[in-house]
Protein backbone atom coordinates (compact mmCIF):
# COMPACT_ATOMS: atom_id res chain seq x y z
CA UNK A 1 0.00 0.00 0.00
CA UNK A 2 1.44 3.30 -0.91
CA UNK A 3 0.85 6.45 1.15
CA UNK A 4 -1.04 8.37 -1.57
CA UNK A 5 -2.94 11.63 -1.19
CA UNK A 6 -6.58 9.80 -0.39
CA UNK A 7 -5.08 8.10 2.71
CA UNK A 8 -7.36 7.63 5.49
CA UNK A 9 -6.73 6.82 8.57
CA UNK A 10 -9.69 4.79 10.57
CA UNK A 11 -10.74 4.78 14.08
CA UNK A 12 -11.17 1.85 16.50
CA UNK A 13 -14.40 2.65 17.06
CA UNK A 14 -15.25 2.95 13.56
CA UNK A 15 -13.76 -0.57 12.71
CA UNK A 16 -15.76 -1.42 15.93
CA UNK A 17 -19.10 -0.24 15.03
CA UNK A 18 -19.04 -2.09 11.39
CA UNK A 19 -17.73 -4.89 12.81
CA UNK A 20 -20.26 -5.56 15.42
CA UNK A 21 -23.07 -6.12 12.73
CA UNK A 22 -20.35 -7.74 9.64
CA UNK A 23 -20.26 -4.72 7.95
CA UNK A 24 -16.65 -4.43 7.54
CA UNK A 25 -16.82 -5.00 3.85
CA UNK A 26 -18.49 -1.05 3.36
CA UNK A 27 -15.83 -0.17 4.73
CA UNK A 28 -13.24 -2.09 2.54
CA UNK A 29 -15.29 -1.72 -0.39
CA UNK A 30 -14.88 1.77 0.35
CA UNK A 31 -11.35 2.66 1.21
CA UNK A 32 -8.72 -0.65 0.72
CA UNK A 33 -6.05 0.29 -0.45
CA UNK A 34 -6.06 3.55 0.93
CA UNK A 35 -7.26 2.88 4.89
CA UNK A 36 -4.16 3.20 7.30
CA UNK A 37 -4.59 2.57 11.48
CA UNK A 38 -2.09 3.67 13.56
CA UNK A 39 -0.45 1.20 16.23
CA UNK A 40 -2.56 2.42 18.98
CA UNK A 41 -5.82 2.10 17.08
CA UNK A 42 -5.00 -1.50 15.57
CA UNK A 43 -4.31 -2.42 19.19
CA UNK A 44 -7.82 -1.01 20.48
CA UNK A 45 -9.21 -2.63 17.83
CA UNK A 46 -7.82 -6.29 18.73
CA UNK A 47 -8.89 -5.03 22.75
CA UNK A 48 -12.38 -4.39 20.39
CA UNK A 49 -12.44 -8.22 19.16
CA UNK A 50 -12.82 -6.78 15.78
CA UNK A 51 -11.65 -9.66 13.37
CA UNK A 52 -8.51 -9.92 11.81
CA UNK A 53 -8.24 -6.79 8.74
CA UNK A 54 -5.69 -7.55 6.31
CA UNK A 55 -7.04 -4.01 4.38
CA UNK A 56 -5.16 -1.88 6.91
CA UNK A 57 -1.92 -0.85 6.60
CA UNK A 58 0.12 0.41 10.05
CA UNK A 59 1.67 4.24 10.00
CA UNK A 60 4.75 4.65 11.49
CA UNK A 61 4.96 5.83 15.61
CA UNK A 62 7.68 8.13 16.82
CA UNK A 63 9.97 7.38 19.37
CA UNK A 64 11.34 10.60 20.76
CA UNK A 65 10.41 12.59 23.83
CA UNK A 66 9.16 15.40 21.72
CA UNK A 67 6.44 13.97 20.07
CA UNK A 68 5.78 11.59 23.32
CA UNK A 69 4.97 14.57 24.94
CA UNK A 70 2.66 16.50 21.72
CA UNK A 71 0.72 12.83 21.67
CA UNK A 72 -0.12 12.67 25.63
CA UNK A 73 -1.06 16.83 25.24
CA UNK A 74 -3.64 15.69 22.32
CA UNK A 75 -4.67 12.55 24.62
CA UNK A 76 -5.30 14.60 27.50
CA UNK A 77 -7.22 17.69 25.32
CA UNK A 78 -9.34 14.76 23.61
CA UNK A 79 -10.10 14.26 27.56
CA UNK A 80 -8.38 11.56 28.96
CA UNK A 81 -7.48 12.16 32.46
CA UNK A 82 -4.61 10.22 34.90
CA UNK A 83 -7.60 8.09 36.35
CA UNK A 84 -8.19 6.89 33.05
CA UNK A 85 -6.43 3.65 31.79
CA UNK A 86 -3.42 5.03 29.58
CA UNK A 87 -4.80 4.15 26.45
CA UNK A 88 -8.23 6.03 26.10
CA UNK A 89 -8.37 8.05 23.28
CA UNK A 90 -4.68 7.06 22.83
CA UNK A 91 -5.87 6.09 18.99
CA UNK A 92 -7.34 9.17 17.84
CA UNK A 93 -4.33 11.16 19.49
CA UNK A 94 -1.47 9.41 17.52
CA UNK A 95 -3.61 9.17 14.19
CA UNK A 96 -4.35 13.26 14.94
CA UNK A 97 -0.37 13.95 15.21
CA UNK A 98 0.68 11.39 12.61
CA UNK A 99 -1.53 13.50 10.18
CA UNK A 100 -0.18 16.59 11.27
CA UNK A 101 3.44 15.75 11.20
CA UNK A 102 3.24 13.56 8.33
CA UNK A 103 -0.06 13.11 5.94
CA UNK A 104 -1.57 16.47 6.20
CA UNK A 105 -3.68 16.14 3.14
CA UNK A 106 -5.50 12.84 4.72
CA UNK A 107 -8.87 12.20 6.53
CA UNK A 108 -9.34 10.70 9.94
CA UNK A 109 -12.40 8.68 9.79
CA UNK A 110 -14.34 8.07 13.27
CA UNK A 111 -17.62 7.78 15.15
CA UNK A 112 -15.99 9.41 17.88
CA UNK A 113 -17.81 13.19 17.25
CA UNK A 114 -15.53 14.97 19.94
CA UNK A 115 -12.54 13.72 18.36
CA UNK A 116 -13.73 14.55 14.50
CA UNK A 117 -14.88 18.03 15.83
CA UNK A 118 -11.14 18.54 17.27
CA UNK A 119 -9.31 16.96 14.69
CA UNK A 120 -11.07 19.49 12.07
CA UNK A 121 -10.80 22.48 14.75
CA UNK A 122 -7.21 22.08 14.07
CA UNK A 123 -7.54 22.06 10.10
CA UNK A 124 -7.29 18.61 9.06
CA UNK A 125 -10.03 16.52 7.33
CA UNK A 126 -12.14 14.61 9.10
CA UNK A 127 -15.70 12.36 8.57
CA UNK A 128 -17.47 11.67 11.19
CA UNK A 129 -18.62 8.21 9.86
CA UNK A 130 -21.98 7.91 11.94
CA UNK A 131 -21.48 4.19 11.81
CA UNK A 132 -24.09 3.25 13.70
CA UNK A 133 -26.27 4.76 11.26
CA UNK A 134 -25.25 3.73 8.48
CA UNK A 135 -25.03 -0.07 10.04
CA UNK A 136 -28.68 0.99 10.93
CA UNK A 137 -29.19 1.91 7.15
CA UNK A 138 -27.72 -1.46 5.97
CA UNK A 139 -29.87 -3.35 8.31
CA UNK A 140 -32.76 -2.19 7.13
CA UNK A 141 -31.66 -2.67 3.17
CA UNK A 142 -30.90 -6.18 4.32
CA UNK A 143 -34.47 -6.65 5.90
CA UNK A 144 -36.20 -4.99 2.56
CA UNK A 145 -34.63 -7.81 0.23
CA UNK A 146 -35.38 -10.47 2.76
CA UNK A 147 -39.50 -9.38 2.11
CA UNK A 148 -38.76 -8.85 -1.28
CA UNK A 149 -37.23 -12.47 -1.99
CA UNK A 150 -40.17 -13.93 0.12
CA UNK A 151 -42.54 -11.52 -2.23
CA UNK A 152 -44.65 -10.89 0.84
CA UNK B 1 14.72 20.48 33.51
CA UNK B 2 13.49 19.01 30.14
CA UNK B 3 12.34 16.02 29.93
CA UNK B 4 15.08 13.85 28.19
CA UNK B 5 15.13 10.18 27.09
CA UNK B 6 17.92 8.92 29.31
CA UNK B 7 15.44 10.42 32.36
CA UNK B 8 12.66 8.91 30.57
CA UNK B 9 14.00 5.41 30.97
CA UNK B 10 15.21 6.07 34.46
CA UNK B 11 12.20 6.60 35.70
CA UNK B 12 10.70 3.66 34.24
CA UNK B 13 13.49 1.22 35.85
CA UNK B 14 12.47 2.60 38.95
CA UNK B 15 9.24 1.76 38.68
CA UNK B 16 10.12 -1.17 37.77
CA UNK B 17 12.07 -2.09 40.68
CA UNK B 18 9.78 -0.02 43.05
CA UNK B 19 6.68 -3.15 41.52
CA UNK B 20 9.62 -5.82 41.68
CA UNK B 21 8.79 -6.08 37.77
CA UNK B 22 11.81 -7.88 35.75
CA UNK B 23 12.89 -6.79 32.22
CA UNK B 24 11.41 -10.12 31.09
CA UNK B 25 8.06 -9.76 32.28
CA UNK B 26 7.89 -5.81 31.56
CA UNK B 27 8.80 -7.04 27.49
CA UNK B 28 6.14 -9.97 27.58
CA UNK B 29 3.46 -7.77 28.94
CA UNK B 30 4.03 -5.15 26.39
CA UNK B 31 4.83 -7.22 23.86
CA UNK B 32 8.08 -6.12 22.60
CA UNK B 33 10.67 -8.58 22.43
CA UNK B 34 13.50 -8.49 25.68
CA UNK B 35 16.10 -7.24 23.40
CA UNK B 36 14.27 -4.17 21.70
CA UNK B 37 13.21 -3.24 25.67
CA UNK B 38 17.13 -3.60 27.02
CA UNK B 39 17.79 -1.00 24.13
CA UNK B 40 15.36 1.49 25.05
CA UNK B 41 15.73 0.85 28.99
CA UNK B 42 19.58 2.00 27.82
CA UNK B 43 18.42 4.72 25.47
CA UNK B 44 19.51 3.43 22.81
CA UNK B 45 16.11 3.25 21.37
CA UNK B 46 12.92 5.39 22.15
CA UNK B 47 9.73 4.51 23.22
CA UNK B 48 6.65 4.67 20.89
CA UNK B 49 3.30 6.16 22.91
CA UNK B 50 1.69 2.34 22.71
CA UNK B 51 4.45 1.17 24.59
CA UNK B 52 4.44 3.84 26.86
CA UNK B 53 0.80 3.64 27.64
CA UNK B 54 1.17 -0.14 28.12
CA UNK B 55 3.92 -0.02 30.28
CA UNK B 56 2.11 2.95 32.50
CA UNK B 57 -0.58 0.20 32.84
CA UNK B 58 1.72 -2.52 33.85
CA UNK B 59 3.54 -0.19 36.32
CA UNK B 60 0.83 1.36 37.67
CA UNK B 61 2.12 4.75 37.13
CA UNK B 62 0.39 7.55 34.94
CA UNK B 63 1.92 8.45 31.82
CA UNK B 64 1.98 11.84 32.99
CA UNK B 65 4.01 11.49 35.51
CA UNK B 66 6.69 9.60 33.39
CA UNK B 67 6.62 12.26 30.87
CA UNK B 68 6.00 15.35 33.87
CA UNK B 69 8.97 17.69 34.55
CA UNK B 70 10.98 17.32 37.92
CA UNK B 71 10.37 20.84 38.94
CA UNK B 72 6.52 20.73 38.57
CA UNK B 73 5.87 17.46 39.98
CA UNK B 74 7.74 18.30 43.39
CA UNK B 75 5.42 20.99 44.06
CA UNK B 76 2.59 20.28 46.56
CA UNK B 77 -1.13 19.77 46.10
CA UNK B 78 -2.34 22.13 48.87
CA UNK B 79 -5.62 21.66 50.05
CA UNK B 80 -7.73 23.07 52.65
CA UNK B 81 -11.41 21.60 53.71
CA UNK B 82 -14.22 23.28 56.12
CA UNK B 83 -15.77 20.37 57.62
CA UNK B 84 -18.93 20.79 59.71
CA UNK B 85 -18.20 19.89 63.81
CA UNK B 86 -18.07 16.34 64.73
CA UNK B 87 -17.67 15.70 61.12
CA UNK B 88 -15.12 13.38 59.34
CA UNK B 89 -16.48 12.70 55.92
CA UNK B 90 -14.41 10.68 53.71
CA UNK B 91 -14.31 13.22 51.04
CA UNK B 92 -12.45 11.12 48.06
CA UNK B 93 -15.11 12.30 45.23
CA UNK B 94 -14.47 15.95 46.25
CA UNK B 95 -10.77 15.06 46.21
CA UNK B 96 -11.17 13.12 42.91
CA UNK B 97 -13.06 16.32 41.60
CA UNK B 98 -9.95 18.22 42.85
CA UNK B 99 -7.60 16.45 40.65
CA UNK B 100 -10.06 16.59 37.72
CA UNK B 101 -9.82 20.57 37.80
CA UNK B 102 -6.15 20.40 38.62
CA UNK B 103 -5.34 18.39 35.57
CA UNK B 104 -7.11 20.66 33.39
CA UNK B 105 -5.33 23.67 35.30
CA UNK B 106 -2.11 22.06 34.38
CA UNK B 107 -3.19 21.16 30.70
CA UNK B 108 -4.12 24.16 29.72
CA UNK B 109 -1.25 25.79 31.34
CA UNK B 110 1.16 23.15 29.22
CA UNK B 111 -0.85 24.87 26.03
CA UNK B 112 -0.08 27.92 27.08
CA UNK B 113 -3.72 28.68 28.63
CA UNK B 114 -2.06 29.86 31.75
CA UNK B 115 -4.05 31.57 34.74
CA UNK B 116 -4.56 34.75 35.79
CA UNK B 117 -2.17 35.69 38.73
CA UNK B 118 -3.69 36.00 42.09
CA UNK B 119 -4.31 39.64 43.32
CA UNK B 120 -3.41 38.72 46.96
CA UNK B 121 -2.68 41.61 49.35
CA UNK B 122 0.61 41.71 51.81
CA UNK B 123 -0.06 39.75 54.52
CA UNK B 124 0.31 41.18 58.04
CA UNK B 125 2.55 38.69 60.57
CA UNK B 126 2.16 40.56 63.85
CA UNK B 127 -0.75 40.57 66.29
CA UNK B 128 -3.01 37.87 67.28
CA UNK B 129 -4.43 35.67 64.32
CA UNK B 130 -7.99 37.03 64.49
CA UNK B 131 -6.64 40.78 64.42
CA UNK B 132 -4.28 39.70 61.29
CA UNK B 133 -7.43 38.35 59.92
CA UNK B 134 -8.94 41.39 60.42
CA UNK B 135 -6.79 43.00 58.64
CA UNK B 136 -6.22 40.95 55.89
CA UNK B 137 -9.71 41.48 54.97
CA UNK B 138 -9.51 45.34 55.17
CA UNK B 139 -6.26 45.60 52.86
CA UNK B 140 -7.87 43.12 50.26
CA UNK B 141 -11.10 44.89 50.27
CA UNK B 142 -8.90 48.54 49.68
CA UNK B 143 -7.00 46.98 47.16
CA UNK B 144 -9.94 45.93 45.48
CA UNK B 145 -11.73 49.12 45.72
CA UNK B 146 -14.42 47.58 47.72
CA UNK B 147 -13.58 49.89 50.92
CA UNK B 148 -16.67 49.19 52.91
CA UNK B 149 -19.81 48.28 50.17
CA UNK B 150 -22.03 45.69 50.60
CA UNK B 151 -21.17 42.45 48.53
CA UNK B 152 -23.59 41.31 46.55
CA UNK B 153 -26.33 39.76 48.37
CA UNK B 154 -26.59 36.86 45.37
CA UNK B 155 -24.10 33.60 45.99
CA UNK B 156 -23.47 33.31 42.69
CA UNK B 157 -22.79 37.25 41.85
CA UNK B 158 -20.16 37.15 45.24
CA UNK B 159 -18.69 34.09 43.57
CA UNK B 160 -18.29 36.00 40.01
CA UNK B 161 -17.13 39.18 41.89
CA UNK B 162 -13.79 37.25 43.77
CA UNK B 163 -12.98 35.88 40.50
CA UNK B 164 -13.01 39.23 38.71
CA UNK B 165 -11.59 41.25 41.64
CA UNK B 166 -8.59 38.80 43.24
CA UNK B 167 -8.49 35.99 40.27
CA UNK B 168 -9.55 32.82 42.41
CA UNK B 169 -11.57 30.61 40.51
CA UNK B 170 -15.36 29.97 42.91
CA UNK B 171 -17.51 26.38 42.05
CA UNK B 172 -20.30 25.74 44.14
CA UNK B 173 -21.11 21.68 43.51
CA UNK B 174 -22.68 19.17 45.87
CA UNK B 175 -19.66 17.80 48.21
CA UNK B 176 -19.78 14.74 50.51
CA UNK B 177 -22.49 15.50 53.59
CA UNK B 178 -20.10 17.40 56.23
CA UNK B 179 -18.04 18.94 54.16
CA UNK B 180 -18.74 22.85 53.52
CA UNK B 181 -15.96 23.76 51.25
CA UNK B 182 -12.20 23.85 50.35
CA UNK B 183 -9.47 25.68 48.91
CA UNK B 184 -7.05 24.70 46.15
CA UNK B 185 -3.59 26.45 45.41
CA UNK B 186 -1.49 24.75 42.60
CA UNK B 187 0.93 26.00 39.94
CA UNK B 188 -0.53 28.98 40.18
CA UNK B 189 -3.73 28.36 40.13
CA UNK B 190 -6.48 28.93 43.21
CA UNK B 191 -9.42 27.40 43.83
CA UNK B 192 -12.26 27.57 46.16
CA UNK B 193 -15.21 24.48 46.22
CA UNK B 194 -18.08 25.17 48.39
CA UNK B 195 -20.55 22.56 48.60
CA UNK B 196 -24.07 23.45 47.17
CA UNK B 197 -26.26 21.51 49.13
CA UNK B 198 -25.41 24.18 52.12
CA UNK B 199 -27.57 27.00 53.29
CA UNK B 200 -26.43 29.66 51.40
CA UNK B 201 -25.78 31.92 54.03
CA UNK B 202 -23.00 29.43 54.53
CA UNK B 203 -21.72 29.42 51.23
CA UNK B 204 -21.36 32.73 51.38
CA UNK B 205 -19.44 32.41 54.69
CA UNK B 206 -17.49 29.40 53.24
CA UNK B 207 -16.23 31.15 50.13
CA UNK B 208 -15.43 33.69 52.36
CA UNK B 209 -12.97 31.78 54.81
CA UNK B 210 -11.79 29.61 52.37
CA UNK B 211 -10.68 33.30 50.84
CA UNK B 212 -8.95 34.29 53.86
CA UNK B 213 -6.45 30.40 53.85
CA UNK B 214 -5.63 31.62 50.15
CA UNK B 215 -4.61 35.24 50.74
CA UNK B 216 -3.22 34.34 54.04
CA UNK B 217 -1.26 32.33 51.95
CA UNK B 218 -1.73 28.93 54.25
CA UNK B 219 -1.06 25.64 52.81
CA UNK B 220 -1.11 22.02 53.48
CA UNK B 221 -1.89 18.72 52.29
CA UNK B 222 -5.52 18.36 53.91
CA UNK B 223 -6.34 20.30 56.88
CA UNK B 224 -9.90 19.04 58.39
CA UNK B 225 -11.29 21.92 59.87
CA UNK B 226 -14.03 22.21 62.86
CA UNK B 227 -15.13 26.07 61.30
CA UNK B 228 -16.52 26.61 64.78
CA UNK B 229 -14.52 25.04 67.49
CA UNK B 230 -10.75 25.01 65.77
CA UNK B 231 -8.57 26.60 67.80
CA UNK B 232 -5.57 27.12 65.27
CA UNK B 233 -4.09 30.18 64.17
CA UNK B 234 -4.48 29.76 60.48
CA UNK B 235 -8.26 28.74 61.34
CA UNK B 236 -8.94 31.67 63.69
CA UNK B 237 -7.28 34.36 61.51
CA UNK B 238 -9.41 32.37 58.04
CA UNK B 239 -13.01 33.34 60.29
CA UNK B 240 -11.57 36.47 61.42
CA UNK B 241 -11.32 37.07 57.91
CA UNK B 242 -14.24 36.14 56.72
CA UNK B 243 -16.39 38.01 59.22
CA UNK B 244 -14.66 41.00 58.48
CA UNK B 245 -15.00 40.70 54.75
CA UNK B 246 -18.46 39.54 54.48
CA UNK B 247 -19.21 42.44 57.81
CA UNK B 248 -16.96 45.34 57.37
CA UNK B 249 -16.04 47.00 60.62
CA UNK B 250 -17.12 50.49 59.77
CA UNK B 251 -20.31 49.34 57.82
CA UNK B 252 -21.69 47.56 60.73
CA UNK B 253 -20.84 49.91 63.35
CA UNK B 254 -22.69 52.99 60.96
CA UNK B 255 -25.75 50.87 60.38
CA UNK B 256 -26.01 50.57 64.60
CA UNK B 257 -25.43 53.99 65.07
CA UNK B 258 -26.28 55.19 68.90
CA UNK B 259 -28.98 52.45 69.35
CA UNK B 260 -27.77 50.88 72.57
CA UNK B 261 -29.58 47.87 72.51
CA UNK B 262 -30.42 45.81 69.42
CA UNK B 263 -33.69 45.50 68.14
CA UNK B 264 -35.18 42.68 65.78
CA UNK B 265 -35.91 44.99 63.13
CA UNK B 266 -32.37 46.11 63.09
CA UNK B 267 -31.42 42.45 63.26
CA UNK B 268 -33.61 41.44 60.49
CA UNK B 269 -32.12 44.43 58.38
CA UNK B 270 -28.55 43.77 58.66
CA UNK B 271 -29.13 40.01 57.66
CA UNK B 272 -31.04 40.65 54.86
CA UNK B 273 -27.77 43.13 54.13
CA UNK B 274 -25.08 40.78 54.93
CA UNK B 275 -26.60 37.30 54.16
CA UNK B 276 -25.03 35.67 57.33
CA UNK B 277 -26.10 33.36 59.83
CA UNK B 278 -28.02 35.20 63.06
CA UNK B 279 -24.78 33.32 64.62
CA UNK B 280 -22.31 35.00 62.65
CA UNK B 281 -23.82 38.55 63.08
CA UNK B 282 -24.19 38.32 66.99
CA UNK B 283 -20.53 36.96 67.29
CA UNK B 284 -19.52 40.05 65.01
CA UNK B 285 -21.36 42.51 67.11
CA UNK B 286 -19.70 41.17 69.82
CA UNK B 287 -16.19 40.90 68.62
CA UNK B 288 -16.50 44.69 67.20
CA UNK B 289 -17.46 45.97 70.73
CA UNK B 290 -21.23 47.13 69.38
CA UNK B 291 -22.69 44.91 72.06
CA UNK B 292 -21.77 43.15 74.98
CA UNK B 293 -22.19 39.42 75.88
CA UNK B 294 -25.34 39.37 76.97
CA UNK B 295 -26.50 41.56 73.62
CA UNK B 296 -24.70 38.72 71.75
CA UNK B 297 -26.89 35.84 73.31
CA UNK B 298 -30.16 37.50 73.07
CA UNK B 299 -29.46 38.07 69.94
CA UNK B 300 -28.64 34.61 69.19
CA UNK B 301 -31.85 33.71 70.34
CA UNK B 302 -33.99 35.57 68.20
CA UNK B 303 -36.23 33.54 66.20
CA UNK B 304 -39.06 35.83 65.51
CA UNK B 305 -41.49 35.60 61.92
CA UNK B 306 -39.74 39.12 61.45
CA UNK B 307 -36.22 37.16 61.58
CA UNK B 308 -37.10 34.14 60.15
CA UNK B 309 -38.76 35.58 57.29
CA UNK B 310 -36.54 38.61 56.59
CA UNK B 311 -35.64 39.89 53.05
CA UNK B 312 -33.52 37.40 50.95
CA UNK B 313 -34.79 34.83 53.25
CA UNK B 314 -36.80 33.46 49.92
CA UNK B 315 -33.54 33.68 47.47
CA UNK B 316 -31.03 32.45 49.58
CA UNK B 317 -33.66 29.59 50.10
CA UNK B 318 -33.73 28.91 45.95
CA UNK B 319 -29.49 29.12 46.09
CA UNK B 320 -30.18 26.08 47.45
CA UNK B 321 -28.21 22.93 44.97
CA UNK B 322 -27.21 25.59 42.67
CA UNK B 323 -24.40 24.81 40.89
CA UNK B 324 -21.54 26.95 39.55
CA UNK B 325 -18.10 25.96 37.63
CA UNK B 326 -15.06 27.52 38.02
CA UNK B 327 -15.03 30.29 35.60
CA UNK B 328 -11.78 31.37 34.77
CA UNK B 329 -10.67 27.74 34.46
CA UNK B 330 -13.90 27.37 31.96
CA UNK B 331 -13.12 30.85 29.99
CA UNK B 332 -9.04 29.62 29.58
CA UNK B 333 -11.01 25.93 28.19
CA UNK B 334 -13.36 27.22 25.80
CA UNK B 335 -10.18 29.19 24.05
CA UNK B 336 -8.40 26.79 24.15
CA UNK B 337 -11.22 24.55 22.42
CA UNK B 338 -11.71 27.91 20.33
CA UNK B 339 -8.23 27.52 18.74
CA UNK B 340 -7.92 23.87 18.52
CA UNK B 341 -5.93 23.13 21.36
CA UNK B 342 -8.31 20.87 23.53
CA UNK B 343 -11.55 18.74 22.42
CA UNK B 344 -14.95 19.67 23.53
CA UNK B 345 -14.43 16.57 26.20
CA UNK B 346 -12.62 18.61 28.77
CA UNK B 347 -15.36 21.33 29.14
CA UNK B 348 -17.93 18.54 29.12
CA UNK B 349 -16.14 16.88 31.70
CA UNK B 350 -15.58 20.56 33.99
CA UNK B 351 -19.43 21.17 34.17
CA UNK B 352 -20.55 17.56 33.47
CA UNK B 353 -22.46 17.28 30.81
CA UNK B 354 -22.58 14.69 27.62
CA UNK B 355 -19.58 15.62 25.33
CA UNK B 356 -21.93 14.88 22.07
CA UNK B 357 -24.79 17.21 23.64
CA UNK B 358 -22.40 20.13 24.38
CA UNK B 359 -21.16 19.35 20.91
CA UNK B 360 -24.58 20.03 19.52
CA UNK B 361 -24.65 23.16 21.36
CA UNK B 362 -21.42 24.71 20.46
CA UNK B 363 -20.49 23.91 17.30
CA UNK B 364 -22.17 25.83 14.50
CA UNK B 365 -24.89 23.71 12.18
CA UNK B 366 -23.82 22.01 9.19
CA UNK B 367 -24.68 23.96 6.45
CA UNK B 368 -25.00 23.37 3.04
CA UNK B 369 -21.76 25.04 0.70
CA UNK B 370 -21.72 28.41 -0.62
CA UNK B 371 -23.16 28.14 -3.91
CA UNK B 372 -25.40 24.98 -3.07
CA UNK B 373 -28.97 24.81 -4.70
CA UNK B 374 -30.77 26.66 -1.15
CA UNK B 375 -33.08 24.06 -0.18
CA UNK B 376 -37.34 24.42 -0.88
CA UNK B 377 -38.46 24.28 2.41
CA UNK B 378 -41.59 26.15 3.06
CA UNK B 379 -41.32 28.56 5.59
CA UNK B 380 -42.70 27.10 8.45
CA UNK B 381 -39.97 24.40 7.98
CA UNK B 382 -37.51 27.01 7.69
CA UNK B 383 -37.91 27.45 12.01
CA UNK B 384 -35.43 26.50 13.84
CA UNK B 385 -36.67 24.11 16.77
CA UNK B 386 -35.67 25.48 19.83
Amino acid sequence: MKPDEDGVIVDACTLKNFAVVGRLNILELRFAQRAWWTPAIQHEAGRLDVPRIDWIGTTSAPEDIGALLAVDALRRGLGATQADPATLHLGEAEAIYFLETHRPAWTFISDDRPAVDFALKRGLNAMDTQGQQVVEVHRGLDRLQVVRMRGD
Amino acid sequence: MALTMDMLANRIREAMRASGTSQRALAAAIGLDPPTLSKSLSGKRGFKPLELALISKELGIPVQHLLADHAEDAEPVSVLARVQPNSSPVAENALARVRQVLELNELLSDLGFKPLPVHKPQRHERGQPYQQGELLAQRLRSQAGLGDADLPTDVGQLAADIEDKFNVDVAIEPLEPGLDGLAITRQGYSLIMASSSIAAHRQRYTIAHELGHLMAGDHGDIIDENINYSKTPEETRANAFAAAFLMPANALRTSFGDRSVPNEQLIADLLARYRVSLDALAFRLHNLGIIDAAERDTVRRMSSARITLRQGRANDLQARHDRRWPEGLLRRAVEAYVKGQISIRPIAQLINVDPDALLEELAPPRLAPPGAKPATQSDDELVPML
